[in-house]
């Protein structure tokens, strides 16, 4: 088999096409999405080019700090999206989830690329990162929706977890059904995908092996690790984050201390 | 709010709760600062004061509930700090303004408590007869808690807490989701209820309630950050 067809600039810039279009159709129904699609597609380029160098830069030099350097970057964005999406109210949550998703995606990445991919050196760029990126990127998503249930809940739920701290319960007791149901909430699109996977679309990694010229098998092989890999990391990752600022969301009296918006009581 | 303190001293009963220089904030607000409080055990205090006045944010902080910024609280003379939270709770029983029930049958709602100890639940016998004090005794107990009318809901929260054997019962404005009727019934059963066990209670309301005035020797008045104590 062959390598991926080159697309030419010039065939590559008839997509814009697609832009336009879309334009079109947020001007005739005025969607006032026109700006927003001109700077998507202005960020999309700029961001995937200077991807581009960065990582064939990296593919070069192949050291294991620089490896671990970029791939602490992509985790500190990952963290500040999901600090944006979600609304923790008075709770900090931007280092626990940074160094939660920095501790449990190193050990799942290094067990992918060292065990099963079996790559040499352990820090090999072209398999650590792409795989790592994968990992980030959809447990991302599942953290977001994790936490974002967790301090809806608490908030929701307060007189019931107050109920149950004054019936004898521990912050922990009182918090656990509305744990399991964060973590369980952002562990669901990751079995979706399981279920849907071959059947309903083609992943993107074995989208791109084939085009890359892989034979089907080792691109359906890969595929396999990928999504059960995404589903272990993204329960690792939800749990240790959804525990570890649970128990931010109660002081040391095992209060319930997170606050949204300023309440009156009489 | 006023930080004035206004000392509220026991005379002649053991107190069973004091609190001695309560400061309590809302976010960067001083509901309350130096504010000293007693309960003497087998009274049962009312506690009256304007709305916004911070009746129900001294009851969570006396239910160690809510944050206190500074203060100590004693329960039977031993230093509250010594008690980990959740035995202080069993033995502070805080009765919510909203009765709260959760997913399941009233017999797991009234029995909440014996999930997180190792006390013994009572048996059906002692469990009917308390059900039949507090006017409950119609009503089966696998039936969904959450089909219960607000009143009955309100009496459920009471006996739940009641079935913890507590040393203080602390009532939140219990009446104040009820309708008149509900509220009655509620009032009667606190009043028997307190002739009978004689627990040391708070009763906190927003106007003075219909209690028989043998009961409630003391009524104290929250208002401004004072704490004002009439016999």
């Amino acid at each position: 088999m062959s390598g991926a067809l080159d697309i030419g600039l010039l065939p590559l810039s008839l997509v814009l096409i697609f832009i336009l279009l879309a334009g079109a159709a947020s001007l005739k129904m005025q969607l006032r999405l026109e700006r927003d699609l001109l700077w998507g597609t202005l960020r999309t380029i700029a961001q995937l080019v200077l991807l581009g160098f960065v990582l064939t830069w990296i593919f070069q030099v192949r050291q294991w700090y620089i490896v671990l350097a970029v791939y602490a970057v992509m985790i500190f964005f990952a963290a500040r999206i999901i600090r944006g999406r979600v609304h923790s109210g008075s709770i900090r949550l931007f280092f626990p989830v940074f160094f939660s998703m920095l501790l449990s995606y190193m050990l799942v990445s290094l067990f992918v690329v060292t065990v099963i991919v079996d790559a040499e050196p352990w820090y090999r760029p072209d398999y650590f990162l792409p795989l790592g990126g994968m990992i980030i990127g959809n447990s991302m998503n599942a953290i977001a929706i994790s936490l974002d249930r967790l301090f809806t809940d608490l908030q929701r739920r307060r007189h019931e977890v107050e109920l149950r701290l004054i019936c004898g319960a521990t912050a922990r007791q009182a918090s656990a059904d509305i744990v399991r149901e964060a973590v369980r909430a952002g562990m669901i699109p990751s079995i979706n995908a399981m279920m849907g996977v071959g059947l309903v679309f083609i992943p993107g990694m074995m989208t791109g092996q084939i085009l890359a010229g892989s034979d089907p098998f080792i691109a359906v092989k890969y595929q396999i690790m990928v999504m059960l890999m995404l589903v272990g990391s993204t329960a690792l990752g939800s749990l240790l984050v959804v525990t570890l600022l649970r128990s931010r969301s109660f002081n040391r009296e095992q209060q319930l201390v997170l606050r949204t918006a300023r309440r009156t009581r009489s | 709010m006023a930080d004035s303190t206004q000392h509220m001293e026991s005379d002649t009963r053991p107190v069973i709760l004091r609190a001695t220089g309560l400061c309590v904030r809302y976010g960067s607000a001083v509901l309350f600062e130096d504010l000293d409080f007693s309960l003497e055990r087998s009274e049962l205090l009312l506690l009256t004061g304007p709305s916004g006045g911070g009746k129900t944010s001294l009851l969570r902080a006396l239910a160690r509930l809510h944050p206190v910024t500074d203060g100590r609280l004693e329960l039977d003379g031993e230093d509250a700090a010594g008690i980990a939270p959740p035995q202080y709770r069993r033995r502070v029983a805080y009765l919510q303004q909203q009765p709260v029930v959760t997913e399941g049958s009233v017999r797991e709602n009234l029995l909440m408590s014996f999930d997180y100890s190792s006390a013994a639940p009572p048996d059906i016998d002692r469990l009917g007869d308390w059900l039949a004090r507090f006017r409950l005794g119609t009503i089966p107990l696998d039936r969904d808690a959450a089909d219960l009318s607000v009143g009955e809901q309100q009496r459920c929260a009471l006996l739940r807490l009641l079935l913890m054997e507590p040393d203080v019962l602390l009532l939140d404005e219990p009446t104040a989701a009820l309708d008149a009727s509900a509220a009655d019934a509620l009032l009667e059963v606190i009043c028997t209820l307190h002739a009978q066990e004689q627990l040391s209670t708070v009763f906190v309301s927003h106007a003075p309630p219909d209690l028989p005035v043998s009961l409630s020797r003391r009524h104290a008045i929250l208002a401004d950050g004072r704490l004002e104590l009439r016999s």
